[in-house]
């Protein structure tokens, strides 16, 4: 409840704040305050001290699954304005600093709704929460077309999505006996065995699919991401789908645990179509920007087999995948900011002028990829290791680990670009901070690859008593 | 004394050791010293030894140095086995060897003085890896003596490295011996499988239990060795062109020693093969036609050592057939005389390319008896003793397996007999072009005749002295009863499986006198015959005709290259491009294939809204679409 | 305690590497690193089998199951000692090769020997994963930064190419571990498996490890990452890559697939074994054609592996102390004739055999030198090859798992006819003959690259001659291994 509040009394305040200031700065300060607000509020939620006392009527669920998720997320967002806040005011043409802060906020709160969610209708109200202002902040960039038409794009495909989503909260709504959207008492008893339930189920998965980008659901990724400005496109890419997945993941796990077995086979197909498509699109990309969109395609295809096994492995998983993949992405974002040049060949020789910037690019690309000592390996054996445990679906697996070296192609790219071509890598000036930043978040990343037990243990305690 | 054995070849190995390591420092005279010192004191070693052995009722000995190889049940020590059989290989390695080390000290002398130590010490690593081979008291240890005389003989054939050929012929021999070892080698690994151990004692000892299939495959892998280091048909190849060689090296490996090791192995194993009556005609016949088809190919030759060296096969030969009859002792005896006319006649020769500036094309010889008296005298005793001719020592020798081989069966000494005319032919041509009839050589050449200098004349007299009375080890008994003493000498290893003591006894007396005189005689005629045939007027011109194919040794090189390397090339040829194109390209393959795809996959992302909702709505049909006909 | 120094110290002398920012410098402190390493696992080799300084265990993953537990049994002893004694020997070679940036050179190669102790010492499953990425990455900066010409793509696909594999390999071991009782990665837990999963499981389960060991090796047809990868390598990698990196598929196959996964392994045991000898006459034919010093040498190491894991499936004690004490040699031999090429390459500018020639006129010692190690690359007789190859080609003969022993001896016998020839070649094309306008101002070897030479020989002589030392220290092992693939039980 705390988080809930807090990201859209903050939203509001960050709004009205660009009337008291316009120093650009003061605005960010005042977004990394109420991020820390954020975080404490949450973490005081999460101990059992509710600033609140809301009664919810079962609307919401607060356990510590969700909450933790809240964790992460702000925590990654706390990372992201730090490293990238500062980009921002470097949009030309954009719209106030303040707002887009504003609507920062806000897509928090949605989150926030989307990760305790406890009927259908909340988690429709998070979505739209969140996909609202991510419509405006893609087409921030008023003068730019490529932004523009991203937004455009991106709002007629949401709403398309938002219908698909209706639509099947309403057939579910339809199917269940007692006439309920709880997502306790959906989809209990015979119910979960009517066409109108399937297809209800069906329409879900492929809106939530929509917005984590599974295929064949993900073409409108790789054009928005694209076209919206850099910075928020790490937004997207990073914080808002780790959010939409702990949803993704809770929606299935409560709702529709009874009938598993009828919707497994959905999700390892959609499953198997995402890492195919994304990692073998990404490998043809000219532009490491628009590789990353199809690499967050393919980061989706692992963490969608968290879903369809869903067990213990899996809810830890997800966690650690959300927190790994955020890290890296963000951290990759904030570099790729930083290029002049956003194709292959703009990285070349990068080490040689900032082997900082080139060592810890490195270790977040090795992270994404999954090698041991960074956090992507445990997150990508979280994911493989959930599915083993089910005993079923190996050819999946394996199919995963296949594509999973497919990515090493496209991410190393980066690196024999960095370090072994010659050339001068364009960078715009860096502050310290930023650099000293950086080896925190690679640090970070390390620490979660060699002992993910420092994590894992509150996860495990949590996830199992709850 | 007998427990210092592990001495005879560690002297050896010492002097390898000083030569190699201070080749640099070292003068030649010092070099010299110390390889032939080492080698000295090791035949006198040997002699004590030999002392001791020779006395009545003595027993082998096993002499263990350290444990080589124990892994769970097999157990291989370093181990030196002492009896009559080794010993008498030791007097013959150690003495003949101590003798072309002294030639050589004179005929390498125009080497540079690194060069000259490199020879010596390759010279006594080879006595040494010899000494190994007759000393081992298990399969392992003579395999690891088989494989370093192997070595040697690469390193001293290819000793001129600067001359391709010569480093080619080099290789030919390592690769021929290499083929052999491999059957060696699976005969030991079935013998370990068999009887669990390679030790000499144990094997024999178990080997009147194993059924004959295992030992004729025993036997005959190991005859596949043999064939390859003693050259005999089909590994015969390699040892005309080892005379690419120093001579004295051919004189010591490629006639006196090494070559004989197949021989050795096979009367060492003998118990083995009496009790595999197909391998011994196998080993018969392939002795047999490899006597004869050498002694063929001996007669159209022209180069001095290309010559001796098919005589030295076409001997070979004969001593396999003897084994193979199972005159294990007649063929003992036989590579003893061998090993001295043989070397005899390679230091003869080389005496006679050292007065001819390295000449080596008898056409171009000629009437040097008068310029070279002590070698061309000892020559002749050569001659005469590999001739057959009584009472030189090749003629009892040759005999005790000619009889042995009528006892069997008539063809075998027909076949014999005949050879042996051959070899007397072609032998007094060579000595009639060479020493007889007036000079051919250039002029400059004639100028420099000179007999050779007494370190290379002494051990020629030597040897020759040897090679005209050893035959009196072994008198026959049909001439004087109990008169045999080598047989009498090795009865107590040999007599185990000889079947040759009876083998000979089926035949009576009379006609074993009888096929003596025979022989003898057409020997005598023969060489007769040849000498007054070439001495006069000898074959200068090129060979045609039939005598082509002979000088051309049958072509059989040629018909090896052709089914044997030229395959192997173009496989291996076949394989490079197989490694390109299929299984490399089949990776790269892969490779390109996930960027193809990457590159049509790009194409679905159009940028048309219409166009990705059309595809979400085919997806979204997709599912439902198995949702109805997929049953789970 | 012993086996965490033997990786502590690499790792922690390799990470200070990288900031001593100058190439001399590094280059000695690595090399002081790498004796220390030595001494180490001498000690490690003095206190004897039962001393408890050579195991540790601590708590790592407790959630996961995994701990991180390591330790030196003989197989661990022996390939220790190799990665020991390789990297000084390594150093002192090619001491006077010049990098770019050499500090960071020499850290990741001490980087990439802690991985490599690491494999040999992990005795949990997610650990030796663990350490068997950690040891291709170093690797992998390694020659893609300071190789040849046509390095990134060569040591890309090297790359890619045992990363699948050792993907395939996580699979494996995720199910295994999710199949023990007690939810353990820990060796135990894997041994005991064989009891909770049927045969049938373990048929499909034998392919995911095999490939990844099988790439390592590399076994034919998955070997063909190998010879660009020496050729484009940096000599000292190569070294590292030919004489250590290689054993890791052994070892892998030795201790963690054999024995925890017996039927599926006898099962599979001939189609491995034919693979194997198909890849021994391949690569010695291949070999023979080859101009290339470095890429003949890297076919010759694959026919020698293959006989090393024909042995292994063969079963038979004698065939595995023969693996054990080879996979020693192979890593010594092999070095050796890269130090021999690498000086070649140094002095003439190439490796291309018909541009060479007549070398012992002007290099006696390096010609002496090379034709021991190249007379041990075709096992004969009194040197350490020797022992190897008999243990091996006898344990094959003997082996009670395949009714085709015999047929698999002979024509993997027909390799050892076949390494006399390539190697003989090269001895002859580069050595003998008369010197060409390149080879004319040949001089000979200097001190450091002659002492390390020797002290190559050295070894190969003293266990050609007295191996025992060496067999016994394995002893234990193998019997051991061969009670647990025994498939009956």
């Amino acid at each position: 409840m705390n988080a809930i509040i807090i990201s859209a009394l903050w939203g509001i305040i960050m709004m009205f704040s660009g009337i008291v200031t316009n120093k650009a700065a003061t605005i960010r300060n005042a977004a990394v305050l109420g991020l820390l607000l954020l975080l404490t509020g949450n973490y005081l939620d999460l101990i059992g001290y509710h600033f609140f006392p809301v009664d919810v009527h079962k609307m919401l669920f607060f356990d510590s699954f969700g909450l933790l998720a809240n964790t992460i997320i702000f925590g990654a967002t706390l990372i992201y304005v730090l490293l990238s806040g500062r980009e921002i005011e470097n949009i030309t043409a954009r719209i106030p600093v303040a707002e887009c802060f504003a609507l920062i906020f806000f897509v928090l709160c949605g989150v926030s709704l989307v990760t305790t969610f406890n009927t259908l209708l909340m988690l429709f109200l998070g979505i739209e929460i969140i996909s609202i202002p991510l419509y405006i902040l893609t087409g921030s960039d008023k003068k730019n077309l490529k932004s523009n038409e991203a937004a455009l794009k991106y709002f007629l495909m949401g709403s398309f999505s938002t219908g698909l989503m209706l639509l099947g909260i309403a057939l579910l709504y339809g199917a269940s006996p007692t006439g309920t959207f709880s997502i306790d008492d959906l989809g209990v008893g015979k119910a979960s065995l009517s066409a109108l339930y399937i297809s209800g189920l069906l329409l879900l998965l492929v809106a939530m699919g929509f917005k984590v980008s599974a295929a064949p659901f993900h073409f409108w990724t790789p054009d928005v991401y694209d076209g919206a400005p850099t910075v928020f496109t790490s937004f997207m890419a990073t914080i808002v789908k780790a959010g939409i997945f702990i949803g993704f993941i809770r929606l299935f796990d409560e709702t529709f645990s009874d009938s598993q077995a009828r919707w497994q086979l959905f999700v390892a197909i959609i499953t198997a179509v995402t890492l195919f498509i994304g990692n073998i699109t990404a490998v043809f990309q000219q532009s490491v920007k628009r590789m990353l969109a199809y690499s967050s395609i393919a980061q989706a295809g692992f963490m969608l087999l968290a879903l369809l096994s869903i067990n213990g492995l899996a809810k830890e998983g997800i966690l650690l995948y959300a927190a790994a993949y955020s890290l890296a992405t963000i951290g990759i974002f904030a570099v790729l900011i930083k290029m002049k040049d956003y194709t292959f060949e703009g990285f070349n020789g990068l080490a040689k002028h900032h082997p900082v910037l080139a060592a810890t690019c490195t270790i977040f690309l090795l992270s994404l990829a999954g090698i041991p000592l960074t956090a992507g390996f445990f997150a990508k054996y979280y994911m493989l290791a959930s599915v083993i445990e089910t005993g079923h679906f190996l050819w999946l697996v394996i199919f995963a680990v296949l594509c999973a070296a497919v990515s090493v192609y496209y991410y190393f790219r980066v690196i024999q670009a960095m370090y072994f071509k010659d050339g001068d890598a364009q960078v715009l000036e860096l502050r310290p901070g930023f650099k000293g930043l950086l080896v925190v978040v690679a640090a970070l990343i390390l620490l979660l690859g060699v002992f993910p037990q420092v994590v894992l243990d509150r996860l495990h305690g949590l996830v199992y008593t709850w | 004394m007998i427990n210092l054995v592990w001495l005879v070849p560690v002297l050896p190995l010492a002097g390898f050791l000083i030569n190699g390591l201070f080749r640099n420092s070292l003068s030649k005279g010092m070099t010299g010293v110390v390889g032939c010192g080492v080698l000295l004191a090791s035949f006198i070693l040997s002699l004590l030894i030999f002392g001791q052995v020779r006395q009545e009722g003595f027993e082998a000995v096993t002499v263990t140095l350290f444990d080589f190889i124990s892994v769970d049940k097999l157990h291989i020590p370093f181990a030196f086995q002492v009896d009559q059989l080794s010993v008498l290989f030791l007097l013959i390695i150690t003495g003949v060897g101590f003798l072309i080390h002294l030639y050589s000290t004179s005929y390498m002398h125009e080497e540079e003085a690194p060069h000259f130590a490199r020879y010596f010490s390759y010279l006594n690593l080879f006595v040494f890896s010899m000494l190994l081979l007759v000393l081992g008291a298990n399969f392992v240890i003579l395999f690891i003596g088989w494989e370093g005389v192997g070595l040697c003989s690469y390193l001293l054939i290819g000793y001129w490295f600067k001359n391709i050929e010569y480093g080619n012929a080099a290789k030919k021999a390592f690769i021929m011996n290499r083929i052999g070892d491999l059957g060696f080698l699976i005969a030991i690994f079935w013998m370990i499988n068999q009887f669990g151990s390679v030790s000499f004692t144990e094997v024999f000892g178990g080997a009147s239990g194993a059924s004959v299939g295992v030992l004729t495959g025993i036997t005959l892998l190991l005859f596949v060795g043999a064939t390859g280091k003693s050259a005999q048909i089909p590994l015969y190849t390699w040892l005309p062109d080892a005379m690419a060689g120093p001579t004295p090296v051919s004189a010591l490996i490629h006639a006196a020693t090494m070559v004989t090791a197949g021989i050795y192995m096979i009367a060492r194993s003998h118990v083995l093969y009496s009790l595999a009556p197909v391998t011994q005609t196998v080993v018969a016949v392939i002795g047999l036609a490899t006597a004869l088809f050498a002694a063929t190919i001996a007669l159209k030759q022209n180069d001095i050592k290309k010559v001796l060296a098919y005589s030295t096969v076409s001997q070979l030969g004969y001593m396999f057939l003897g084994l193979g009859v199972g005159a294990y002792t007649g063929a003992v005896f036989h590579v003893m005389t061998h090993a001295f006319f043989k070397a005899l006649l390679f230091l003869g020769a080389g005496s006679v390319i050292h007065a001819m500036g390295g000449e080596q094309d008898i056409r171009k010889m000629g009437g040097l008896r008068k310029a070279l008296p002590v070698t061309s005298l000892t020559f002749f005793i050569g001659c005469v003793a590999i001739a057959g001719i009584p009472p030189f020592s090749g003629f009892f020798s040759k005999d005790e397996i000619l009889a042995a081989a009528f006892a069997k069966s008539p063809v075998y000494y027909g076949i014999g007999l005949f050879t042996a005319m051959l070899t007397a032919f072609y032998m007094f041509r060579l000595f009639a072009t060479t020493f007889s009839g007036h000079f051919r050589g250039t002029h400059d050449q004639e100028h420099h005749l000179h007999e050779s200098p007494s370190s290379m004349t002494i051990p020629l007299i030597v040897l020759a002295i040897l090679a005209a009375v050893s035959g009196f080890l072994g008198i026959p008994e049909a001439l004087m009863p109990h008169a045999h003493w080598l047989e009498h000498f090795l009865s107590p290893v040999l007599a185990g499986g000889g079947s040759e003591g009876h083998g000979v006894a089926e035949i009576s007396r009379g006609t074993e006198v009888g096929l003596m005189v025979l022989s003898a005689a057409l020997a005598l005629i023969v060489s007769f015959w040849a000498w007054s045939k070439f001495k006069s007027k000898p074959e200068v011109g090129e060979p045609a005709g039939f005598g082509k194919v002979l000088a051309n040794k049958w072509y059989v090189d040629e018909l090896y290259r052709a089914i044997i390397i030229r395959p192997l090339n173009v496989l291996g040829k076949f394989f490079v491009w197989l490694e390109k194109w299929v299984i490399d390209g089949a990776v790269n393959g892969t490779g390109r294939l996930v960027q193809y795809g990457g590159r049509q996959l790009r194409l679905l992302q159009s940028g048309q809204v219409g166009g990705y909702v059309l595809l979400m709505v085919i997806g979204i049909l997709a599912l439902f679409l198995v949702e109805l006909f997929v049953k789970k | 305690m012993i086996p965490v120094l033997l990786i502590a110290i690499p790792l922690a002398g390799g990470l200070a590497g990288f900031f001593i920012k100058n190439a001399q410098s590094a280059r000695g402190w690595s090399f002081f690193v790498s004796l220390l390493a030595l001494v180490v696992s001498l000690w490690g080799l003095s206190v004897g089998a039962q001393s408890p300084l050579l195991n540790a265990d601590v708590e790592w993953l407790p959630g996961l199951g995994s701990r991180f537990a390591v330790g030196l049994d003989g197989m661990g002893q022996i390939l220790c000692l190799l990665t020991a004694v390789s990297f000084p020997v390594i150093f002192l070679a090619t001491w006077r090769n010049e990098y770019r940036k050499g500090w960071n050179f020499y850290a990741l190669m001490l980087l990439s020997q802690a991985g490599l102790m690491g494999v040999f010492l992990a005795m949990d499953a997610l650990l030796f994963y663990f350490f068997w990425e950690l040891a291709l990455i170093p690797v992998y900066f390694l020659c893609s930064q300071w190789g040849g010409e046509k390095r990134i793509q060569a040591t890309f696909k090297f790359f890619i190419y045992t990363f699948v594999g050792s993907l395939l390999m996580l699979i494996a071991i995720i199910w295994l571990y999710s199949h023990t009782p007690d939810h353990s990665f820990s060796i135990k837990s894997f041994y005991e498996l064989r009891n909770h999963i049927n045969g049938g499981e373990q048929l499909w389960l034998f392919w995911l490890f095999f490939i990844a060991f099988a790439i390592k090796m590399p076994i034919w047809p998955l070997h063909t990452w190998q010879p660009d990868a020496y050729e484009q390598s940096p000599t000292a990698t190569t070294m590292v890559l030919s004489g250590i990196m290689v054993k890791m598929g052994l070892f892998g196959v030795i201790r963690w697939l054999a024995p925890v996964l017996p039927v599926g392994t006898w099962a599979w045991g001939d189609t491995a074994s034919a693979l194997c000898i198909i890849g021994m006459i391949y690569a010695s034919l291949v070999a023979i054609q080859q101009d290339d010093l470095k890429r003949l040498v890297a076919y010759s190491s694959i026919a020698h592996i293959g006989l090393m894991c024909l042995a292994i499936f063969a079963t038979t004690a004698s065939g595995m102390q023969g693996v054990m004490i080879q996979m020693f040699n192979h890593g010594i031999n092999i070095i050796g004739l890269w130090i021999v090429i690498d000086l070649i390459e140094r002095q003439m500018g190439t490796r291309k055999m018909s541009e060479l020639g007549g070398l012992a006129q002007k290099a006696p010692a390096l010609a002496i030198l090379l034709v021991i190690v190249a007379l041990a690359n075709v096992a004969l007789p009194l040197t350490n090859a020797f022992i190897g190859e008999f243990l091996l080609f006898s344990g094959v003969f003997s082996s009670k798992a395949t009714q085709y022993n015999v047929v698999f001896t002979v024509v993997a016998g027909i390799s050892i006819i076949l390494s006399a020839v390539y190697t003989l070649n090269m001895i002859q094309r580069v050595f003998f003959g008369n010197t060409n306008t390149l080879t004319e101002k040949a001089k000979d070897i200097r001190l450091n690259e002659k002492v390390v030479l020797a002290a190559i020989v050295v070894l190969i002589v003293v266990i050609g001659v007295y191996p025992k030392p060496m067999l016994n220290l394995t002893k234990e092992t193998v019997d051991m291994l061969i009670t647990k693939m025994n498939y009956k039980l």
